[in-house]
């Protein structure tokens, strides 16, 4: 039983003359009840189109192709009313950056109370209360203090923990995390991670982790997708098969071994409707072969490539 | 973004000006809050004997045509011509926000006829509006206040507009959305409080137009009707008063106009200037 099945998604914004510009391209993704899975790629690559299709979170204009499932039930195109109550209870998004996505005008407990007395019809102050407690919870200990402050009070990690608070407010079944610590310093993005963690351990909550940074995505995650051009190229758990991933992980620095040089992936990304006819990956790719030129190749067992078996 | 100093959401009397122009406009409405308490005399009594008198210790400012009391008349009159402008910005606000936020917040067809619509009102002097409506409804303070109304919506209309369309593509809106939050929510709970500075500096900045336009229509005769007192129509008899030998009841109220517009203006500034 999955949660959440998105197949075959399409997305593509207009580009004026009648044009269309695909950022998301045949992408399929499935995750359980209580499953965490990682979603990275490099900026431009469809990671956070995919997740924002998801919730309805798409540019104007835009054309949706595909279907996402969630709960048994098609939410793609999903409109007004149901996809308000979607939104209010089901699913959750965390932001990147909570200072741009925390009404600046409008105190923390506001923000958080907010959404319970509008969707949960609990009183202001029983609201009041649960945001002590949720605030509590991802370690903001004077949680009566902070409801009376204003956002450009709090630092950048604080209002990440107030953004994620507001979320577990609502108990929603899948929480759609979006580079949730890319703004903060790394001990902090620890720190917020753990707490993300710990909530999805300990309510079962679903959730899918946008980022570009591996390691964090391997820590967290039961599972990984990684998506170049608009496409998921590789599903992995343990070890990467796909080039770009092999490439991607080469590129890391180790911990213990002094490298001369990083390795680099030569080139640069493209979006998916930059790409030519065949693999999107292959005028970057030490591997390719003619073949590779001739047709996107299939997602078959997880690795979209087609020379997968010759290169293991 | 919008955004000024939350602690003290409206610092409004900043530096010398600022507060010298506060405490201007705060002692003028308690005076003439309280005209029936300070006033010397009867605004509407004719005291043949101080007709065009100068100034004497009953009658500081001395008398007009009828004799009747120029300071009473102009602390009277302080309210009609103080509350007129109040009246014509509150309603060209309200309605200039709302048309402003729908226009904004639904764009494409509806955004087009809504600014279409204001670039019409645009066309149009206020004070020629101001002089249709009192054809219909007959002069008066209604007329001349619901004409005036209309005529600064596009003002705040226009203004608001711009700052909403930038405000609601912020991301803050979106998280809003998903949220789960309703368009009315978004609006009311968000988009508002966000344009708030804003909306309040116009509308402190429109005050002393409106000002001057409500005094030019009762000097035309259309507005407050005699013999109420209002400092518009005061500068309009005055001035035959001037000729005869007392010139202070158009210098009266001609000096308290400028003021008031003078202040609003330093106010309304400072305020915009904060958003």
């Amino acid at each position: 039983m999955t949660l959440l099945t998105i197949s075959e998604l399409n997305l593509a914004v207009p580009a004026g003359r009648g044009q269309w510009r695909t950022l998301v391209e045949q992408v399929g993704l499935s995750i359980g009840p209580g499953e965490a899975v990682g979603l990275v790629g490099e900026s431009g690559s469809g990671k956070s189109m995919t997740a924002r299709a998801v919730i309805g979170l798409t540019p104007p204009g835009a054309r949706l192709q595909g279907s996402i499932r969630f709960g048994g039930a098609e939410i793609l195109g999903l409109r007004g009313r149901a996809l308000r109550e979607l939104r209010a209870r089901r699913v959750a998004m965390i932001f990147q950056d909570p200072r741009a996505h925390i009404n600046p005008v409008r105190s923390v407990g506001d923000f958080l109370t907010e959404a319970m007395t509008a969707h949960l019809g609990l009183t202001a102050k029983a609201a009041a209360a649960r945001a002590v407690r949720l605030l509590k919870e991802v370690g903001i200990g004077d949680g009566e203090r902070r409801l009376r402050q204003y956002p450009h009070e709090l630092s950048g990690g604080l209002l990440q923990r107030v953004m994620i608070a507001s979320v577990l407010a609502v108990e929603p079944e899948l929480i759609l995390a979006d580079e949730p610590t890319t703004a903060l310093d790394v001990t902090t993005q620890s720190e917020v991670m753990a707490i993300l963690d710990e909530s999805r351990r300990e309510r079962g909550t679903a959730m899918l982790l946008i980022t570009h940074d591996l390691e964090l995505a391997a820590a967290t995650c039961d599972r990984l997708a990684v998506m170049y051009a608009g496409r998921i190229v590789e599903h992995y758990t343990e070890t990467p098969r796909h080039p770009y991933t092999v490439g991607l992980l080469r590129s890391r620095p180790d911990l213990f071994v002094r490298p001369d040089r990083l390795h680099v992936i030569p080139g640069r990304p493209v979006a998916a409707f930059e790409a030519g006819a065949g693999c999107a990956f292959a005028p970057r790719c030490p591997h390719t072969q003619p073949v590779c030129l001739e047709a996107r190749p299939p997602l078959a067992g997880d690795v979209a490539c087609v020379r997968v078996e010759e290169l293991a | 973004m919008l955004q000024s100093s939350r602690s003290a959401p409206f610092a409004l009397t900043g530096g010398r000006a600022g507060t010298v122009a506060a405490a201007f406009l705060l002692a003028l409405v308690t005076a003439t809050i309280l005209a029936p308490v300070v006033a010397p005399h009867d605004p509407d009594l004719p005291d043949l004997f101080n007709a065009l008198g100068g100034s004497t210790a009953a009658h500081p400012l001395g008398g007009d045509a009828l004799g009747r009391d120029v300071l009473s008349r102009l602390l009277y009159g302080g309210r009609t011509t103080l509350l007129g402008p109040v009246l014509i910005i509150a309603v060209s606000t309200v309605l200039g926000t709302a048309l402003a936020i729908t226009a904004a917040w639904w764009g494409g067809k509806v955004d087009a006829v809504v600014s279409r619509v204001l670039e019409v009102l645009f066309a149009v002097p206020g004070i020629v509006f101001a002089l249709v409506t009192v054809a219909v409804l007959g002069p008066g303070i209604p007329g001349v206040v619901t004409g005036l109304a209309v005529a600064y919506t596009p003002y705040v209309a226009r203004v608001v507009r711009g700052a909403a369309l930038r405000e609601r593509n912020l991301p803050y809106i979106a998280a809003a959305w998903v949220q789960g939050r309703s368009g009315w929510a978004i609006c009311t709970r968000h988009l508002l409080p966000n344009l708030r500075p804003l909306i309040v500096a116009q509308s402190v900045s429109g005050l002393g137009f409106a000002m001057v336009d409500l005094a030019a229509i009762s000097f035309l005769g259309l507005g407050v009707q005699p013999p109420e007192a209002d400092w518009g129509l005061m500068v309009k008899s005055g001035l035959d008063s001037a000729m005869r030998g007392n010139p202070m009841e158009a210098l009266g109220a001609g000096l308290l106009i400028a003021l008031v517009v003078a202040s609003v203006n330093v106010l309304g500034d400072r305020l915009g200037r904060q958003s």
